[in-house]
């Protein structure tokens, strides 16, 4: 009878702290779910596939590897342009082109990432012309390249992943409207765009990749995130303050020197034609870092090399080369939308990616957009107008 | 169910295999190694016991012992040491002895110290008739395999064939409780404290000087990340053991309340501490031929213990710190003892004993004091963190502290932070930190005693908890709840346990 009683009690135990863990796993699937249904769980090729389909803006807040990503637009879209380079590349858009293209900015962060990358898109896909934007950094002495050791976030879930949503919501950044809208409702839109959104970040402001590989940085341009950079002082600051991409330098370092240019013949080698050039600064930036104070004769001797290439080279560096304005701009390094189709146009009129742009529809933006960093396409997609989120008293 | 349906081997075939599995997991080829060490050690038993009379009688038991105890030290030693033989025969000739790098395999410490312990008590006559399956489970017996608590044949074999009387719920109940609490004492403790303590060594390493606070903070940090990280293995191993109707022995008794080094040494890794006492300080005299030959004894046994922890200058230290805190311990107590006993003037014990709190805090000290030796990977950045602790470095204080800037009238003080201390986690969440778990392990009773009404390790609990677990609805979300936030915990990453790399 006693031990009967004991099973009883023992029984009545584990009952409750079976139920205690499921209950206090609720958090932790709503979590899941979350990401699930924002999209965020969604592998690459899947995501790549769907943007095709709907048009979706892709922001992830929780998968790093923007390299894979990439790959898989060019797995599903084959194009015959693909633009290489940083982040400071990612505003030219698919809509000036006649024919297949990828933005693949944010891959080639430097020349461990940029070989890796390149090396696998050709696995893939062979484009008829690349473009590279070659950020003058990369070959600064003391600039580090990162490490490839620590791995690529292959997207999906992960267990460091599955509570970020659960920080979100305690730090104030996920509101719970927007966390139950996300679970339970038809999710997908905010109050700055019309546009589908897949990722966490897309869903907030549509921040993120377009289906061209594109970014779209809504949520500076429309006032969801504000005072980034205003009047370019952050950039400013990192100039003086000796940040790693401002480091002065007396000369390139010559082995990745070497290993840019093996990069590029084999590119050429795999039957692809190649333009380099190197992407504009912000004009104020642009000055502080050309007035005397800082010693930067790297860049002039870069500049040398990337002209004795024997492939097109533009040069945006230099002052009277950009005639972009200060209100083109994303940041001090990111040229916008505006910036970066002058860029385009300008090349083309000289080279062979005229044959592949549609310069009337260039010219025809860069007059109604002058002085913004966003054009738009599709009014009925963008409600909202872009902010003079620079704080430059810029008129938009 | 095993149990019920093929009677206790079966449910023991299941439980080596999984044992195996569990051990092949790492690295499978490491289970050619175990089960080779199991082998070769049941073989030599049943020699040494006699069972093969044509081997005993030609060699004798002493040296079939001295043969079989100098494999288990060889295998052992060429893991574990050979690396480190190799590289300081090196350095002393200034030359690069091409030499591959052995990798130690997972658990070898132990299990060849277990092993060790069965063919002396073999040959001591103290071991009965086991079979093959009980004793490849003793050794392999997956919850403590890896970083123990150390176990005697004698203490769990005889229960692989008794089984666990009672009911089996009851077993998972408690198993279930005190592998929870393990859980969140590494998950959230320890890691917690790891997050403090490993910028502060990594800095060391990397050539910075830690000032005295981020020194401080450094030492306590991983004073408390290896009791939570090892203890918490240690409560899971059992509760995991407990699962399965086997009970281990105790290995910590809140070690860090210990008033003296000796009774740290009855409270810290209580299985490895008997191991050596049984093993190694008594055979070689222990106690019995004057107090000199005791010192040396003791300086032996922990200078032993500590390269057992590892092949280095830095655990060589760290043994010869804890065999002089025992000698100056052990004469304190003698000088103590003289001192009452005397005729004229005899002084009272209480005039000689330190305040308890005042004891408490000493051993503490004395305690994390080596633990940096033990911590750091090597005498340089030990070094520097020793300074650190002396002031030598300098004092640096957070910002937020220059209400002490008067201070500096007396002592040159900077107020730029802590450097690496808290460079993860944040300083002020570091000092509180420190705080809160200083406490815990000042005052809180250990995880047998709130289970002491339910036998969770062998032996018998003295001391045990005013308030005791029960299987009640109460402690059932209490313990749902701890196994909640360890689980929750995990999901922002796990270091490893400390003592895997043992």
């Amino acid at each position: 009878m006693k031990v009967k009683l004991s099973v009883r009690v023992y029984r009545r135990f584990l009952l409750g702290l079976v139920v205690t863990c499921v209950v206090a796993a609720i958090p932790g699937l709503l979590s899941v779910l979350f990401l699930y249904r924002a999209g965020e769980l969604t592998t690459y090729r899947d995501i790549a596939e769907r943007q095709q389909e709907t048009g979706e803006i892709y922001g992830s807040a929780v998968n790093g590897s923007n390299d894979l990503y990439k790959l898989e637009l060019i797995r599903v879209r084959r194009p015959d342009v693909v633009v290489l380079g940083s982040s400071r590349v990612q505003q030219i858009r698919e809509e000036f082109f006649n024919s297949n293209f990828v933005n693949a900015g944010a891959s080639f962060r430097d020349m461990d990432s940029g070989e890796r990358f390149v090396e696998e898109m050709y696995r893939i896909h062979t484009p008829k012309l690349v473009v590279i934007g070659v950020d003058f950094w990369w070959f600064n002495p003391l600039y580090q390249d990162e490490t490839l050791a620590q791995g690529r976030d292959a997207g999906g879930l992960t267990r460091d992943k599955i509570l970020l949503p659960l920080e979100w919501f305690v730090t104030g950044e996920l509101p719970i409207g927007a966390f139950a809208r996300t679970i339970f409702g038809s999710g997908g839109d905010n109050e700055y765009t019309n546009q589908g959104n897949l990722g966490m970040r897309a869903l907030q402001s549509s921040a993120g990749f377009r289906p061209d590989g594109s970014f779209q940085y809504a949520q500076r341009f429309f006032g969801l995130v504000t005072g980034i950079d205003p009047k370019f002082a952050e950039t400013l600051a990192r100039i003086t303050g000796g940040d790693l991409i401002f480091e002065e330098g007396a000369q390139i370092n010559r082995s990745r020197w070497e290993r840019f240019r093996a990069t590029v013949e084999f590119i050429l080698a795999q039957g692809s034609e190649v333009i380099l050039y190197t992407p504009p600064l912000a004009p104020p930036v642009l000055a502080a870092m050309s007035d005397g104070s800082r010693q930067y004769a790297y860049i002039e001797e870069l500049q040398r090399e990337l002209s004795a290439l024997g492939v097109p080279y533009y040069d945006f560096l230099s002052p009277n080369q950009t005639t972009s304005q200060v209100c083109e701009y994303t940041d001090g390094i990111h040229p916008g939308d505006v910036a970066s189709q002058r860029i385009v146009l300008e090349i083309a009129q000289r080279t062979v990616l005229g044959e592949y742009l549609n310069e009337e529809l260039v010219r025809e933006k860069l007059d109604e957009y002058e002085g913004h960093a966003h054009i738009v396409f599709d009014h009925s997609l963008f409600p909202v107008q872009e902010l003079d989120f620079l704080k430059l008293g810029c008129a938009k | 169910m095993l149990r019920r349906l093929g009677g206790a081997d079966l449910r023991l075939v299941w439980i080596l295999a999984a044992s195996l599995f569990f051990y092949g997991w790492w690295n499978p080829w490491n289970l050619f190694l175990l089960v080779g060490s199991i082998g070769f050690n049941y073989g030599a038993g049943l020699v040494l016991a006699g069972r093969v009379p044509a081997i005993s009688a030609r060699l004798g038991q002493p040296v079939l012992l001295t043969i079989g105890v100098v494999a288990n030290l060889a295998l052992l030693g060429f893991f574990k040491y050979a690396n480190f033989f190799v590289d300081s025969v090196g350095t002393i000739f200034g030359a690069s002895i091409p030499f591959g790098e052995v990798v130690l395999p997972l658990a070898i410490s132990f299990f060849t110290l277990q092993q060790i312990a069965f063919l002396i008590d073999v040959y001591r006559g103290r071991v009965a008739n086991y079979s093959f399956l009980h004793y490849g489970v003793f050794v392999s017996f997956f919850p403590q395999l890896i970083a123990g608590p150390i176990v005697h044949h004698h203490e769990v074999i005889p229960q692989f064939s008794k089984g666990e009387r009672g009911v089996p719920l009851s077993n998972i109940s408690i198993g279930l409780t005190i592998f929870a609490v393990g859980l969140f004492k590494k998950v959230i403790l320890a890691d917690t404290a790891s997050t403090f303590a490993t910028p502060v060594f990594d800095a060391a390493l990397a050539g910075a000087d830690p000032t005295l606070v981020e020194a401080w903070g450094g030492m306590l940090a991983y004073t408390l990340q290896i009791y939570f990280d090892f203890s918490g293995y240690s409560d899971m191993a059992i509760g995991l053991a407990r699962m399965f109707g086997i009970r281990l022995p105790l290995n910590f008794n809140a070690p860090y309340q210990s008033a003296s080094i000796i009774e740290f040494w009855g409270r810290w890794h209580i299985t490895l501490s008997r191991f050596l006492r049984e093993y190694l300080y008594i055979p070689l005299g222990g106690n019995r031929n004057g107090n000199l030959r005791r010192y040396g004894n003791l300086m032996a046994v922990m200078l032993i213990g500590g390269l057992w922890h590892g092949a280095g200058v830095t655990f060589v230290i760290w043994g010869g710190l804890h065999g002089l805190y025992l000698i100056v311990n052990h004469t304190w107590r003698n000088v103590a003892g003289a001192l009452g006993r005397r005729r004229r003037n005899p002084v009272p014990s209480r005039a000689l004993a330190l305040h308890p709190a005042l004891a408490r805090a000493i051993t503490f000290l004395a305690v994390a004091f080596a633990w940096v030796a033990f911590r750091a990977e090597d005498l340089g950045s030990a070094g520097a963190i020793y300074r650190g602790l002396f002031g030598f470095n300098g004092i640096s204080l957070p910002s937020q502290a220059d209400f002490l800037e008067p201070l500096t009238r007396l002592v040159p003080i900077a107020f730029d932070g802590l450097g690496a201390f808290g460079s993860v986690g944040g300083e002020r969440k570091g000092v509180i930190v420190i705080a809160i778990l200083l406490v815990v392990v000042a005052f809180a009773p250990p995880t047998h005693r709130w289970l002491a009404r339910t036998r969770p390790v062998l032996g018998r609990i003295s001391d045990p908890s005013r308030i005791q677990w029960r299987p009640s609805l109460r402690w059932a979300i209490v313990t749902g709840l701890i196994a909640s936030i360890a689980v929750y915990g995990m999901f922002s990453g796990v270091d490893e346990f400390i003592y895997f790399q043992f």
